[in-house]
C-alpha cells in the first residue's frame, strides 16, 4: 500500500522544523536549528539544492511558501525574533525582514492567495502579527494582535477563502471578504479571529484541551456547509472543531493518544488528518459517511535494527 | 463485519527514532514524514542534543498507485469512456444497454489481462517487473471474475431470476480447461479415448453441466456402439433440462425428472453399465450421487469449480434468493472433503465470491475495496449498479445508501487521479458526477503541475468548459508571475489580462512604462498593439496602451494627431508621476517643428502641466530627499538630478518658441 518514494537528505547540521513543498509540488524548503532555510529542487525524485538562506540568528521554526501568482516567495520565523520573507529573483534575495515580535516567532503561514500577500505570525510573546504587502508598491503594513494567547502563540492557520457563508444560497455566496485566523496556544485554547473593518476581532474561543495546544490546522473548503479545525494539545489529544455556521463550534475528540500529539495536517481535499507525536507514530485518519473517524494506517519509525523500511 | 487491520509502514531512521516525528502532507497522495522535536517556550538558542550527529532526512511517502503501468493505463482510459456512456444514459438505459455496458468493461478487462500475459512470456522483462505484472493479473482476475458474476446476477438476471444456467456460462468461463481439451479431443475422432485426457475430460464436462459436449465425445469412443455406450448414450439424452422458456411449470418439470432419475437409478443398481465403470460414474454424477460428488470435490481447485455443476443435476430452477443457502451448504461439504477446518481455508476472492451470492451487497463492495487497484472496481462497478437500479445497500437507519455510496466513491476516485499529474483529466469526469465534486474540482485543478504555457491552456480549457472562472484566472495570473520573471513581458502582460487582476496588469504595465523612461525603448510593441478594448481594466494600461498608439502616431509622422493624443494624454489624470519628464519630453520635437504642429491653446496647456504638475514634483522629491540626508544622483526614479532642471529649462524655451510661431501664424489666418 504505502511506498517511500524518496528519501531527502537536508545535509542541516541540526534538527529541522519545518519541511514545506511548494504549491505545485516542485520544491522543498526546510528550516533548521542550524539557522538556516534550503531550497531544494524535487523534480522527478531527485533533489539539488537551489539556494541555502542564511539571515536568521537562531533556530527557524518554520516555513512557508506563498502563492505562486506572488512569485517564488518564502516565509520563515525564528527564535531570533524575526521573520523573513525571502524572494527569487534570480537569485534568492530578502524581500522583507519583520522584527516587531519580543520573543521567538514560532509559527508563520500565509493567507489564501485571494486576499493577497499576506503572512500571520505567531509568537511566544502571545502575540499575531498580520504582515500585508502592497504588491503594487511593495511596501509592507502590519498589524498586531497583542496577548492573542497568555504565555504564547504556537499556530496560526487560516479560514479557507471559499467557504459558504451561512445563512446565503450556498452555492453562489462566498465568505470573500472576511478573513479568519485560527490560533492555539499556551492557554490551552483555539481562538478563532475574524477581521472587522481595520482590526481583528476574537470571534470564538473553543476551550477543550487541558493542556498546551501545539497546532491547529483549518481543514480545506471542499464547497459543504460546514468548516472544520483540528487541534492538537499536549492533553494527548486531537480534537475535531465543527462548525456550521462559524460561530458555533463543536468539538469532537478524535482520539487520545498515547503522548504528546505535536502536529496535524489535512490532506489537500481535507479527507484524511496526519496525526504525528511523541509516539514516534503517524497516523492516519478517515471520517466516514456516518461522521466517524477511523484509523486507516500508522506510519511509525523503526526500532532500530532493521536494515530497510517494512511494509507490516 | 470483521474490524479492518490497521496497515503499519516503518521507516527506518536514526535520528526519527531518537527525536520523534512528524508529518505533513505534500499534495493529494504524499506524506511528508521527517524527524521532529517540539519547540517550547523554554527551548534555548542553542544547537540541540542532536545536533551534527545522524543524516537529517525528510521522507515522502505514497500510497501505490498502480494506474502509472502504461498497459493499467489503457485500462483505466478505455474504461473511462464506458464510464462516460453510462452517465450519457442517465438512468434511462434498458437492461440490454447495461449489459452490453457490463460487457465491455469485461472485455476491457480481459483485454488488458491478455496483454499482461504477453509481456510476462517476453523473455527480455525482468524478473521484478514480471512480479509485477503476475501481481496485476492476480488483481484483474479477481476483478474479471466477480464483474462476470455480479453481472448475471444483478444485471443480465434471467426471467423470474433462476441463476443455474448463467452460472453454468460463469464456470466455464473462468474454468476452461475442459472445454479446451474437448476441442482437441474432437479432432482426434475415432482415436479420442487412447488420449489420457479422454476420461477426465469427459467427466470434467459433466461436472460443468456441459452434457451435449460430453456426449459428443462419448460418441468418439472406440466402444460406442457397445450396449453400455448406447445405454449412457440414452440416458444422457433423455435428461430432462429445466428450462424457463420451456413451457414446462416447475411442478411438472420436477415430475418428468423424478420420474426419469428413479428410471435411471433402477438402471443402475440393475448394474447394466458396470462393464464400464467410468460411465457408470459419470451416469451417477448427473443422478446427484453424493459420494461420487465427494470424490469429485476433491479434485477441485477452489470451493465455487463445482457448484454450478451440481445445482444443475440437483437443484435446476433454484433462485437467487435461494443461491446463498446453497453456496453455503456446498461450502461445507467442500471443506470438510478437503479437509478444512476454521474459517481461514478461503482466500479473499472466495469469500467475495460467496458474498456476491449470499447478496451481502455491504460485505461485498467492502471486500473488492481492498483489491489493490486503486479502488477502480469498487467505483465503476458501483457506479453501474447505481445506474441500472441494482444498488441496494443499507446503511445504519435502514436507509437505502446507494446514492451517497457512489457519491464517495466517485469522489475518491476522481480526487486520486487528479493528484496524479498525468490523469487529471480523466479526474474530472468521475468528480463532475458527485455532488461535491466541483470545489474539489476548483480546488485540485489550481493545483495540476504547469510547467508550460500549453499545459496551461489545457487546464484552462478544462476549467472553463465547467464554468470554473476563478480556476481560469488564478492559472492566468500565476503565468503572468512567471512570464515577469522569465523576462518575456509580453507574454506576462496577455495573461495578466486574461487574468482580469487588475493589480497585477497594473504592476506590469509599470514595468513597461519605467522601462521605457529609462531606456527609450517600447518593449513588445506587437503585444501593444493588439490589446484594443481590453485595456480598460486598469488605467494604467489605457494610459500606456494610448502612449503607444502616440508612438505610431509620431513614427508614421503624423505629427498633427500626435500632438493632439499627447495633449489628450497630459490632460487625461492618469499620467503615472514618475512618467511626467518622459512625457513632457515626447512634446519637445513637437513644439520645435519648423512649421508648428501645437496650436497656442495646446501649448500652453503643456506649459500649464509643467508648471502644475512636474515643478511641484521636482521640488517635493527634492526637499524629501534633503529631509532624508540622501545624497542620491537621482530623482523620480530615473532622472539624474543635474539632468532634469535642465530638462524643464529645456521644455519652456521649447514652448515658447511654438507659442511665438503658433501665435504669429493663428493670427494671420484669422485675419
Amino acid at each position: 500500500m504505502v511506498t517511500l518514494l524518496n528519501t531527502i537528505d537536508t545535509g542541516h547540521e541540526d534538527m529541522i522544523h519545518g519541511a514545506e513543498v511548494d504549491y505545485y509540488g516542485l520544491r522543498l524548503a526546510t528550516c533548521s536549528s542550524d539557522n538556516s532555510v534550503k531550497i531544494f529542487d524535487i523534480k522527478n525524485g531527485s533533489q539539488t539544492l537551489v539556494a541555502d538562506l542564511k539571515g536568521h540568528g537562531g533556530p527557524v521554526w518554520q516555513v512557508a511558501w506563498a502563492h505562486p501568482k506572488y512569485g517564488n516567495i518564502l516565509a520563515s520565523c525564528s527564535y531570533d525574533r524575526k521573520v523573513i520573507i525571502w524572494k527569487e529573483s534570480g537569485d534568492w534575495v530578502k524581500l522583507y525582514e519583520y522584527g516587531n515580535h519580543d520573543s521567538s516567532v514560532n509559527s508563520v503561514a500565509w493567507a489564501p492567495a485571494d486576499y493577497g500577500l499576506i503572512l500571520a505570525c505567531g509568537s511566544s510573546d502571545g502575540s499575531i502579527s498580520i504582515l500585508t504587502c502592497n504588491v503594487e508598491f511593495g511596501t509592507w503594513d502590519s498589524k498586531k494582535i497583542s496577548n492573542a494567547h497568555t504565555i504564547g502563540c504556537n499556530a496560526v492557520s487560516w479560514c479557507p477563502s471559499t467557504v459558504p457563508e451561512p445563512g446565503f444560497d450556498q452555492k453562489t455566496i462566498r465568505s470573500g471578504n472576511i478573513k479568519r485566523i485560527a490560533s492555539g496556544g499556551c492557554d490551552n485554547c483555539v481562538k478563532i479571529w475574524k477581521e472587522d473593518q481595520d482590526r481583528w476581532v476574537e470571534e470564538s474561543r473553543l476551550e477543550a484541551h487541558s493542556d498546551w495546544v501545539r497546532d491547529v490546522a483549518w481543514a480545506p473548503s471542499i464547497g459543504l456547509p460546514r468548516s472544520q479545525i483540528a487541534s492538537c494539545s499536549q492533553d494527548r489529544r486531537v480534537i475535531i472543531w465543527n462548525s456550521e455556521d462559524l460561530t458555533t463550534w463543536t468539538p469532537l475528540i478524535l482520539h487520545t493518544f498515547d503522548d504528546v500529539v505535536w502536529n496535524v495536517s489535512w490532506s489537500l481535499t481535507g479527507n484524511i488528518l496526519a496525526v504525528s507525536g511523541g509516539d514516534n507514530k503517524v497516523s492516519l485518519w478517515k471520517e466516514n459517511n456516518e461522521n466517524q473517524w477511523t484509523c486507516i494506517s500508522d506510519d511509525s519509525n523503526a526500532s532500530s535494527g532493521a536494515s530497510e523500511q517494512r511494509a507490516l | 463485519m470483521e474490524e479492518d487491520p490497521v496497515i503499519t509502514f516503518t521507516i527506518n531512521d536514526e535520528l526519527c527514532r531518537r527525536a520523534g516525528l512528524t508529518a505533513k502532507w505534500i499534495n493529494g497522495h504524499q506524506l511528508s514524514v521527517a524527524a521532529y522535536n517540539p519547540i517550547t517556550s523554554t527551548t534555548k538558542d542553542r544547537v540541540s542534543d542532536f545536533a551534527g550527529q545522524n543524516e537529517v532526512n525528510i521522507f515522502h511517502l505514497t500510497t501505490e498507485f498502480i494506474f502509472e503501468e502504461p498497459i493499467l493505463r489503457c485500462l483505466i482510459a478505455e474504461a473511462n469512456g464506458v464510464y462516460l456512456a453510462v452517465q450519457d444514459l442517465k438512468r434511462q438505459g434498458t437492461q440490454s444497454d447495461y449489459v452490453k455496458i457490463s460487457r465491455t468493461y469485461r472485455s476491457i478487462i480481459r483485454a488488458c489481462l491478455e496483454k499482461l500475459e504477453e509481456e510476462i512470456s517476453n523473455e527480455e522483462i525482468s524478473e521484478e517487473v514480471k512480479i509485477r505484472f503476475q501481481n496485476y493479473i492476480t488483481i484483474f482476475y479477481s476483478i474479471e471474475c466477480v464483474w462476470h458474476l455480479c453481472e448475471i446476477l444483478y444485471i443480465d438476471t434471467a426471467p423470474s431470476n433462476i441463476v443455474v444456467p448463467q452460472l453454468l456460462e460463469w464456470t466455464r468461463f473462468h474454468f476452461p480447461s475442459y472445454e479446451r481439451i474437448a476441442t482437441e479431443l474432437l479432432l482426434y475422432e475415432r482415436e479420442a479415448n487412447t488420449s489420457e485426457d479422454y476420461w477426465p475430460t469427459v467427466k470434467g464436462l459433466i461436472l460443468q453441466g456441459q452434457i451435449e459436449v460430453a456426449r459428443a465425445i462419448l460418441q468418439l469412443h472406440s466402444l460406442s456402439e457397445t450396449t453400455a455406450f448406447k445405454m449412457a448414450e440414452q440416458i444422457l439424452k433423455t435428461m430432462p433440462v429445466y428450462n424457463v422458456y420451456g413451457g414446462l411449470s416447475i411442478q411438472k418439470f420436477r415430475s418428468q425428472w423424478h420420474y426419469w432419475l428413479t428410471d435411471t437409478e433402477l438402471k443402475l443398481s440393475a448394474g447394466i453399465l458396470s462393464s464400464e465403470p467410468e460411465l457408470e460414474e459419470i451416469v451417477k454424477l448427473i443422478t446427484g450421487n453424493q459420494y461420487s460428488w465427494n470424490q469429485q470435490i476433491k479434485q477441485s481447485t477452489c470451493w465455487y469449480e463445482f457448484l454450478s455443476g451440481y445445482l444443475f443435476y440437483t437443484e435446476p430452477a433454484c433462485k437467487y434468493f435461494e443461491l446463498g443457502s446453497f453456496a453455503n451448504l456446498w461450502i461445507n461439504r467442500w471443506a470438510n472433503e478437503m479437509g478444512f477446518t476454521g474459517s481461514g481455508f478461503l482466500k479473499q476472492l472466495d469469500r467475495v465470491i460467496l458474498s456476491v451470492m449470499e447478496n451481502d451487497m455491504n460485505q461485498v463492495l467492502h471486500s473488492i475495496q481492498k483489491i489493490g487497484d486503486n479502488q477502480w472496481f469498487v467505483t465503476h462497478l458501483t457506479d453501474l449498479l447505481y445506474h441500472c437500479g441494482q444498488l441496494q445497500v443499507m446503511g445504519e437507519q435502514k436507509k437505502n445508501i446507494a446514492f451517497s455510496l457512489r457519491d464517495a466513491l466517485l469522489y475518491e476516485f476522481g480526487s486520486a487521479l487528479m493528484s496524479r499529474d498525468s490523469l487529471w483529466m480523466m479526474g474530472v469526469d468521475y468528480l463532475e458526477q458527485c455532488s461535491e465534486g466541483a470545489a474539489a474540482m476548483e480546488l485540485l485543478l489550481t493545483k495540476v503541475p504547469v510547467e508550460n504555457e500549453r499545459q496551461a491552456l489545457k487546464v484552462i480549457e478544462v476549467a472553463k468548459q465547467r464554468g470554473l472562472s476563478s480556476v481560469e484566472r488564478e492559472i492566468c495570473r500565476v503565468q503572468a508571475t512567471r512570464s515577469m520573471a522569465n523576462e518575456r513581458y509580453g507574454n506576462a502582460l496577455e495573461w495578466a489580462i486574461r487574468s482580469k487582476d487588475a493589480g497585477a496588469v497594473t504592476a506590469i504595465t509599470d514595468f513597461f512604462l519605467t522601462n521605457y523612461s529609462k531606456t527609450g525603448e517600447m518593449l513588445c510593441p506587437d503585444v501593444l498593439g493588439n490589446i484594443g478594448g481590453k485595456m480598460f481594466i486598469s488605467p494604467r494600461l489605457v494610459f500606456l496602451v494610448k502612449y503607444f498608439d502616440f508612438h505610431q502616431f509620431y513614427k508614421r509622422r503624423e505629427f498633427i494627431e500626435a500632438a493632439k493624443l499627447l495633449v489628450n494624454l497630459l490632460n487625461s489624470k492618469i499620467t503615472p508621476e514618475y512618467f511626467w519628464p518622459s512625457l513632457l519630453i515626447d512634446s519637445i520635437p513637437l513644439l520645435e517643428s519648423k512649421d508648428p504642429k501645437m496650436p497656442s491653446k495646446e501649448t500652453f496647456v503643456i506649459l500649464q502641466h509643467l508648471e502644475m504638475e512636474l515643478t511641484p514634483l521636482i521640488e517635493r522629491s527634492k526637499k524629501q530627499m534633503e529631509k532624508a540626508g540622501d545624497k542620491q544622483p537621482h530623482i523620480l526614479k530615473d532622472y539624474r538630478m543635474e539632468n532634469i532642471d535642465e530638462i524643464v529649462k529645456l521644455i519652456r524655451l521649447a514652448c515658447a518658441r511654438n507659442l511665438a510661431r503658433a501665435i504669429v501664424i493663428e493670427n494671420t489666418f484669422i485675419s
